[in-house]
């Protein structure tokens, strides 16, 4: 649109003459500093968001890893127990002829479980000798 | 100046006019424009913006994991094995040579016959209706329908599907979707089978068919949650936007029952040998704690491997040693002795006149295996005498003789929690006839189940008190699970990031 008012405007400031090379490039100078700055931000703010989302895809992945990592330690839990039933474990000692044999008494040994009252009336020297009775058990058992 | 100045006011004149009109057209349309936005951001911001998130809100529903039966010792006797379902996108099979390829791939490593496999994964299909008959479409030709999902396996171990992923990866086929499940089993095989039940499998979900399954289905069955969040276009939740957790999901209780694994693999073993020995139609046997009441082994025969439920036999199905019922006979008759000793009326010693071994009371006989003339009370519990018993038992009189098995606990339930329990029958005193006092402490017309006899031997063992049996001994409520797509962290935000920057100090 052809408004008068800004040619009479642009007139008035050609009159005041012209503007001097160093502050026009001051200006300049302003433009680009503002430009960069904006850019230079602008960059940064994508250069966030771009390693937050490899962060977060990073995650996902780690997070998917433990859950298949946790199944496969349930599957685990499930197999050892598997194994270690009575049956499972016949069924090998018979396929591999494992000649097991009941324990001799001497491999016994009884121990009792004392309430904390009771065992703190007991002597610690009556303990030490039962301790050298039990061992001397175990090395007679050995023999 | 002058001209120039006239030259102007009639340019400015002219500007004003039509400045006037553009703003007598323009002020209307902002000023409907701004009606509207107020309306659309202010008055029907809630409803526009439930409509926007309907559109990319979602809401999932996550399901924890069937509780675990253990045993006394924390060895695990119920479990969930995690496993994958395999569904195929016959749309995404891009050629002929990868759908054989694909074929193969599956029928080789999920052993399952290559044709059918191969026919699975058709793009097209007739549609059918609930007869089976083919649909016509307008031009009367069998209407053919896009194929976009077909199930493949189900329960497919974790081995096995890391195998297909791989091969599939290898030869770029991306029409397959695996999806993680988890499937019901019992790593000790017919270990306590009868008592801890199995489930099967209906659309996804568990269903409690027998034993401690069923009786405990509402403690070990996991709660349903409700998670409702942003996604994306690959369906992922987005990092930042709603997300809400309406309800959150559970793993199902453990129980944890007062049976010792070792033991009761030694009571099977003896039920083996009794079987090869004897080879009698069925057999039951139970080992309890007297004092406590913990039960810590129970086992029959025959029995079934929970785990391969196809040659499972009717007379397998029931837990015999609640459900059945039977005439004691002669181990019910410490119960009458031992009260008749407690009570003084009789004391060891006592001597009880054995008729010979036949005894005639109200015109009826009743006899001994073997002809005794007199014997001591400890004498009659040695012998086993029919006679010496049912004598004692008169010296009591009927309401005491009634009072004192009723004391052990015959007739009435033993607590056990499994189903359906039989109580036996042991009528009421006014019920008896003149022989029930001489018949009811020998063992003869009533009927008690094996756990009431069981529980009643405890007492004995008990110095007389009577334990309440237990099979459970906790059940252990889980926490929560952990919702995965709560941790996400919001997109990074410059005006925002100084706030939430973490603060360091010295």
């Amino acid at each position: 649109m052809n408004i008068q008012s800004g040619r009479i405007k642009t007139k008035q400031r050609n009159s005041r003459g012209s503007v001097s090379i160093g502050a026009k490039l001051v200006t300049a100078v302003k433009v680009v500093l503002v430009v960069l700055t904006g850019g230079s931000v602008l960059n940064g703010y994508i250069y966030l968001n771009q390693k937050i989302s490899e962060t977060e895809r990073s995650i996902l992945r780690t997070t998917n890893q433990i859950s298949e990592t946790e199944r496969e330690i349930d599957q685990q839990r499930v197999q050892r127990e598997r194994l270690t039933a009575w049956p499972h474990i016949k069924v090998m000692i018979e396929r591999f002829d494992l000649k097991l044999k009941d324990p001799t008494p001497g491999q016994v040994v009884r121990i009792n479980v004392l309430s904390p009252s009771a065992a703190a009336n007991i002597e610690l020297s009556s303990l030490a000798a039962e301790k050298n009775v039990m061992d001397g058990n175990r090395e007679n058992a050995r023999n | 100046m002058p001209e120039i100045n006239h030259h102007l006011l009639s340019n400015n004149d002219s500007i004003r006019l039509r400045m006037r009109l553009l703003a007598l057209i323009l002020i209307p349309i902002a000023i409907a424009l701004g009606v509207r936005l107020y309306f659309v951001q202010i008055e029907q911001h809630d409803e526009y913006l439930e409509k926007a998130r309907s559109r990319y809100t979602t809401t999932k529903i996550t399901t924890g994991k069937r509780g675990e039966i253990y045993d006394v010792n924390g060895n695990l006797l119920v479990s969930n094995t995690p496993c994958y379902h395999i569904t195929c996108d016959p749309a995404n099979v891009t050629t002929e040579l990868q759908r054989k390829k694909l074929a193969f791939i599956l029928s080789n490593t999920l052993k399952i016959d290559y044709t059918t496999i191969y026919r699975k994964l058709e793009k097209e299909r007739q549609v059918r209706d609930k007869d089976n008959n083919p649909v016509l479409d307008e031009n009367g030709k069998p209407k053919i329908e896009q194929v976009r999902y077909v199930i493949i396996a189900k329960n497919v171990s974790l081995e096995d599907g890391s195998s297909i992923r791989k091969q599939l990866s290898a030869n770029k086929i991306r029409a397959i979707f695996m999806t993680d499940g988890h499937m019901r089993s019992y790593p000790k095989g017919r270990l306590l089978s009868n008592v801890l039940g199995f489930t099967s499998v209906d659309n996804e979900s568990d269903i409690a068919v027998l034993g401690l399954e069923k009786f405990f289905n509402h403690e070990m069955t996991a709660a349903v949650g409700k998670e409702k969040y942003e996604r994306g276009r690959d369906g992922r939740p987005l990092n930042y936007g709603l997300h809400e957790q309406l309800q959150e999901s559970r793993d199902g209780s453990n129980i944890y029952l007062t049976i010792s694994e070792p033991i009761q693999s030694i009571l099977e073993e003896e039920l083996d040998a009794a079987v090869e020995k004897w080879r009698p139609q069925t057999i039951y046997a139970a080992i309890a704690d007297p004092k406590t009441g913990n039960i810590l082994a129970m086992a029959q025969r025959p029995t079934f491997d929970p785990n391969d439920r196809s040659q499972i036999s009717p007379e397998a199905w029931r837990t015999r040693i609640i459900e059945d019922g039977l005439e004691p006979g002669s181990i019910i008759k410490p119960f009458t002795i031992g009260k008749a000793l407690d009570w003084g009326v009789v004391t060891p010693n006592t001597t009880v006149d054995c008729e010979h071994g036949a005894w005639v009371y109200m015109n009826k006989v009743l006899r001994d295996s073997h002809p005794y003339d007199t014997l001591t009370i400890s004498g009659i519990i040695q012998k086993s005498s029919n006679v010496g018993t049912a004598k004692v038992a008169l010296m009591l009189g009927e309401d005491r003789v009634y009072n004192l098995l009723r004391s052990f606990g015959f007739g009435q339930r033993t607590g056990i929690p499994l189903k359906p329990e039989n109580i036996g029958i042991f009528p009421p005193v006014k019920r008896w006839d003149g022989l029930s006092i001489t018949r009811f402490p020998i063992g003869y017309g009533i009927l008690v189940s094996p756990m009431q006899m069981l529980r009643g031997y405890c007492a004995l063992a008990n110095n007389g008190k009577l334990p309440k049996l237990r099979l459970v001994d906790r059940v252990k409520i889980r926490p929560p699970v952990k919702s995965k797509l709560c941790q996400l962290s919001p997109r990074f935000n410059p005006l925002t990031a100084r706030r939430h920057a973490p603060r360091w100090s010295a």
